[in-house]
């Protein structure tokens, strides 16, 4: 190849020798023009600003759990269900925990049960798997944050409870706190207990059976008929409590295979870090079912929930709505704007592992959008 | 460029020579600047008969082999699998450190030639590859070098945020651009005929002058042909780089940071196949020193000249040698060549790269421009 090099050399003469200071090149090098890699497998979320289609894999997230925030009416509810959709469709489970009933329709156009825990009251005198007296711990703690009572008030209902769970009944609850009611303490706890527990006296609905259907929206709250907030919160908990046992139960899993949505995720955010919902975005990675938490204000989500999810999505709102969020993400100016000027239909997608957040046209299905 | 205009003078030079004044002089005149002149027009005529000759380089394994004399060439391979922060994220002052952080530190040595290529794929995506060559004397323990020089280059780019992997050169497909092009024995039957007439012919010195001379030049391809192999023709349009307007700027931060805004668009946007090489290599020591020296006596001409325009090319020059000095800048010899399938495409990425300083233009000559591509 003699000859080649020396034309080559030979011709380089009409070829200009060009020089550049570093900061010409600058826009050049691959950092400056270079946009986030994506993947390309998994559950489509939306389209980024140069129109590339923006997943959710499971198979590559750390855990299936995450949040969807946003305003009143941005759209939260609309986009779990068509996520949940997608992952339906994929095969894995999924569960709406839904205060004012409002996936029943979808969830019924998918050949899903809805039921109604208003009408049919839930057995929460059976303990899933596990010893009555875990089980009494675990219900005495729920109500222990629903009705705000003293840490030696929970311990006397979990007696109480026990006692009730051994013989199947809640009346027995309630007959032992009204045996030791001459004390002031405990009338006030038998008052109490009384009134949460009036719901669930006639249970007639095992919620293990129910688990093992493909699709289900679990209407809890509301409603003139409905049950009352504090029964509302208390019952989602035992649920969400009796299905992380019924999922251990089942053993370690390496694939997804249930979803829980839970709508108004607020209302067991704000008992604590210690809710039920927080322990099951910390220990139930591995049994194979992620939650996905739907909640209107950043702040009202304990600061755990945002180090512990697979995926956040940060849907517009106003201004005190987005510098919250600005301060839980990595958002830098463009991002606040987006949010801030977004219009329904747009988002933000962070997951783990990726921190760097994605402005997204929303995909939703048409199949999600209830009219 | 400045001997390539010095010889076309000559040429117009030796025609006034020879009509007006003296015809030996102007003859001498002529065959001196025809014979300086033969190499180029032979490689023009070459490649629009035959296609352009492409460099025959070693592919061993990771690195790209390339006898320099007694030297070798070595060139590494990494693909840009991520960038964890960029343009996107990252404040204009953050950019502009990250960025200049990574293109002075890839040269591991002065002689190091840094190249980066940006490609595109279906559905686009946008891949983009970093190479560096380095040239070795003592090509013992070639592995052990090339290995090293991988690991330090991963290593600094990781530094940067920049996350790669192994690549190997014939990775980056550039066989779409390339078409090889057929043997045509018409230029043999086309070149006898002319020895033929050439012999035959009878008109004044300077038409048989030129006459034997295009005779040559047709006998020379075809001996050029057998020597240099296969030829290919370039599919689409081939743009080179040729001048560097930014060098007389000074831009902010936050004119980087929009610069890589309108590179990312562009890119991002280029509707069919395009491959972009950006070679990038130190300046010898001494044309700093001479852009130095030129702008002093620019402004001292221009003063004493009084002539805005002279004064206001040394402010230029001396732009450079501030940016150099003052903001530590380092000054590179840069090549970029694109080759795009479309017009469309190679319009959009002239008029990007124009607006950032870089001008582009179809060049000439085919085989100095893509000798540049490392592969």
């Amino acid at each position: 190849m003699r000859a080649y090099e020396l034309i080559a050399k030979l011709s380089s003469i009409v070829t200009p020798k060009v020089y550049a200071l570093t900061s010409d090149l600058i826009p050049l090098m691959p950092i400056s023009t270079l946009l986030p890699a994506e993947a390309g497998e998994g559950i489509l979320v939306g389209y980024d600003e140069l129109g590339r289609p923006i997943y959710l894999d499971f198979e590559k997230l750390p855990n299936a759990h995450g949040v969807i925030t946003g305003t009143t009416g941005s759209g939260k509810s609309t986009l779990a269900r068509s996520l949940a959709l997608s992952v339906y469709e994929e095969g894995v489970r999924v569960l709406f925990v839904d205060p004012h009933g409002e996936h029943c329709q979808f969830v019924e156009k998918f050949g899903g049960i809805s039921l109604d825990l208003r009408a049919r009251v839930l057995d929460i005198t059976q303990p899933p798997g596990i010893s009555p007296s875990q089980w009494s711990l675990e219900l005495s703690k729920a109500a222990k944050h629903v009705l705000s009572l003293t840490e030696s008030q929970r311990a006397i209902l979990q007696d109480a409870l026990l006692e009730a769970i051994e013989q199947g009944t809640l009346e027995r609850a309630l007959r032992y706190l009204e045996a030791r009611r001459h004390d002031p303490l405990l009338e006030e706890l038998y008052v109490k207990v009384r009134t949460l527990l009036k719901p669930f006296m006639r249970p007639c609905l095992n919620l293990e059976e129910l688990l093992n259907n493909e699709l289900v929206s679990l209407v809890l709250g509301g409603g003139a008929l409905g049950l009352t907030y504090e029964h509302s919160v208390f019952l989602t908990w035992a649920v969400l409590a009796e299905l992380e046992y019924f999922m251990r139960s089942k053993g370690v899993r390496s694939s997804l295979e249930l979803v829980v949505v839970i709508d108004e995720a607020h209302r067991l955010f704000v008992l604590g870090p210690e809710n039920v919902l927080v322990r099951a975005f910390q220990e139930t990675r591995k049994f194979g079912y992620g939650f996905w938490a739907l909640n209107q204000l950043p702040s009202q989500i304990p600061l755990e929930v945002y180090q512990l999810v697979g995926f956040l999505i940060f849907l517009p709102g106003p201004k005190e709505y987005v510098d919250e969020l600005a301060s839980l993400a990595l958002l830098s100016e463009d991002d606040r704007d987006f949010l801030l000027f977004g219009i329904r239909g747009t988002g933000i997608v962070v997951r783990q592992g990726d921190p760097r957040p994605r402005r997204l046209r929303l995909a939703i299905r048409e199949e999600a959008i209830i009219r | 460029m400045l001997r390539a205009r010095v010889l076309a003078a000559l040429l117009i030079v030796s025609f006034i020579l020879y009509y007006n004044i003296n015809k030996v002089l102007g003859l001498l005149t002529m065959s001196f600047s025809l014979a300086s002149l033969f190499p180029l027009l032979l490689l023009f005529t070459y490649e629009r008969l035959y296609g352009v000759p492409l460099p025959s380089r070693t592919r061993g394994g990771l690195a790209l082999v390339e006898d320099i004399g007694r030297r070798k060439k070595i060139t590494v391979f990494l693909k840009v699998v991520d960038v964890r922060h960029g343009f996107f994220d990252l404040s204009p002052i953050q950019l502009y450190g990250r960025a200049r952080y990574l293109l002075d530190g890839s040269m591991l040595d002065p002689e190091s030639e840094l190249y980066i290529i940006y490609t595109n794929l279906p559905r686009g995506v946008l891949n983009a590859y970093i190479a560096l060559g380095i040239t070795i004397e003592n090509f013992e323990d070639a592995r052990k070098k090339i290995k090293q020089i991988i690991l330090t280059l991963k290593k600094h780019l990781l530094g940067c945020g920049v996350i790669c992997s192994y690549a190997k050169p014939y990775e980056i497909s550039v066989g779409k651009f390339f078409e090889k092009t057929k043997t045509s024995y018409n230029l043999v039957i086309l070149t006898t005929v002319s020895l033929v007439i050439l012999m035959l012919l009878s008109s004044s010195l300077v038409v048989r002058v030129i006459y034997a001379y295009g005779t040559v030049l047709l006998t020379s391809c075809l001996i050029l042909k057998r020597s240099l192999g296969p030829s290919f023709k370039v599919k689409g349009v081939t743009l080179t780089l040729v001048s560097n307007e930014a060098l007389y700027s000074n831009p902010s931060t936050l004119d980087l940071l929009q610069r890589s805004r309108w590179i990312n668009s562009i890119l991002y946007r280029l509707n069919e196949d395009f491959l972009l090489v950006i070679k990038v290599k130190i300046a010898p020591p001494h044309v700093s020193d001479i852009l130095e020296r030129e702008s002093y006596r620019a402004y001292e001409l221009g003063t004493a000249l009084d002539k805005l325009s002279i004064v206001s090319r040394a402010s230029r020059l001396y732009t450079i040698v501030e940016r150099r000095f003052r903001r530590r800048e380092s000054l590179y010899e840069v090549n970029v060549v694109a080759l795009c399938k479309s017009k469309d495409d190679a319009f959009k990425l002239s008029r990007s790269l124009g607006a950032i300083g870089l001008k582009l233009r179809k060049p000439l000559l085919l085989t100095p421009v893509l000798a540049v591509i490392p592969l």
